[in-house]
């Protein structure tokens, strides 16, 4: 007998289960402690989705690396959406610092407590996590001008990687980091 | 990709080349953008007296600027170089052609160093760390 299920079976539902099971823990904090809860989920849901987006945009740069026909203008149409999302979750980023840096807010209780998790970590997070704005707008609009000529291997297709290899990077960071403080304070 | 199929048999891409000097403005003032919001940064803990009021002023455009303080101003800095001198640089340089290699080098080592110097162990240790609130003279710290 074959197999019942093919390789995409598998991958899909991979996929499925750890979006949607990424998704879930900035939704715990609707049922959560935090004080802002509706800047908290919306910048932690933007972040997550996000950082799921970009995980798909880095992986789409191989085959447009290789000249596979057609990848340069997939990965284009993903990554300017990714771009929208990075866009989203800034704003909300800004929203939700609001509170952070407020009265009685975690800056303030930090300081006091453990002022090496803002003053290192916030302090590093807040700037590295708007750089990929600037490199995905950088690297989307490199696409839309040179995806018609790309050639394997050429210059352009590993600028266009590395611009996106660091925007998921500074993603990570942002992302990782964001998570960390959340676990040590809430907003 | 559009090819066009000529007499069945040769292939010609029907898009111009563009210049590479479009690589090298956009390379550039990317790094101008994020390098302008670590200046601002570092210029806002150096002399905060001097530095905040002004990088409140220029953030004032954004929404409660007020309670997002004086980092609206330093991402303001941050777009305004940005967008400005990716727009000077596509028309000069992107109307050249450059070589590629020492302005994908240059950027790469450019844009780890700023990681660098951002990371805030670094600069506070060559500038000094902030009172902290505990540690305050007449403080029980």
């Amino acid at each position: 007998m074959k197999s019942l299920f093919t390789a995409r079976d598998f991958a899909v539902t991979q996929a499925c289960v750890a979006a949607a099971l990424f998704l879930s823990i900035p939704l715990f904090n609707v049922i959560g402690f935090s004080n802002h809860k509706l800047q908290a989920v919306l910048h932690g849901l933007g972040a997550t989705v996000t950082v799921i987006m970009s995980c798909q945009t880095i992986h789409l740069i191989y085959p447009m690396l290789r000249g596979k026909i057609g990848a340069a203008a997939k990965l284009e149409w993903v990554l300017w959406l990714t771009n929208a999302m990075v866009l989203l979750t800034i704003i909300f980023g800004n929203w939700l610092y609001i509170a952070y840096r407020g009265p009685d807010g975690p800056q303030e209780w930090l300081m006091y407590h453990s002022p090496e998790v803002h003053l290192i970590l916030m302090e590093y997070k807040e700037f590295v996590s708007l750089y990929p704005l600037p490199l995905g707008i950088a690297a989307g609009f490199l696409l839309r001008r040179f995806r018609h000529t790309l050639e394997p291997g050429s210059a352009v297709g590993g600028i266009i990687a590395l611009l996106i290899t660091l925007f998921w990077i500074c993603l990570l960071i942002g992302f990782a980091f964001g998570i960390g403080l959340t676990k040590l304070r809430m907003v | 990709m559009n090819f066009k199929t000529v007499q069945g048999e040769k292939i010609v891409n029907e898009h111009k080349q563009r210049k590479t000097g479009e690589i090298a403005a956009v390379l550039l003032s990317v790094y101008l953008g994020i390098i302008a919001m670590t200046v601002c940064h570092l210029w806002s803990y150096y002399n905060p007296l001097k530095a905040n009021p002004i990088l409140l002023k220029l953030g004032s455009w954004i929404p409660s600027w007020w309670g997002i303080g004086p980092y609206a101003g330093k991402e303001t800095v941050g777009l305004l170089v940005w967008l400005a001198s990716w727009a000077i640089f596509h028309w000069t340089i992107g109307r050249k052609e450059v070589a590629l290699k020492p302005w994908t080098i240059g950027f790469a080592i450019a844009f780890v160093v700023n990681l660098v110097i951002l990371w805030p162990t670094v600069y506070h240790a060559i500038l000094w760390w902030p009172a902290l609130p505990n540690t305050l003279p007449g403080g029980e710290g």
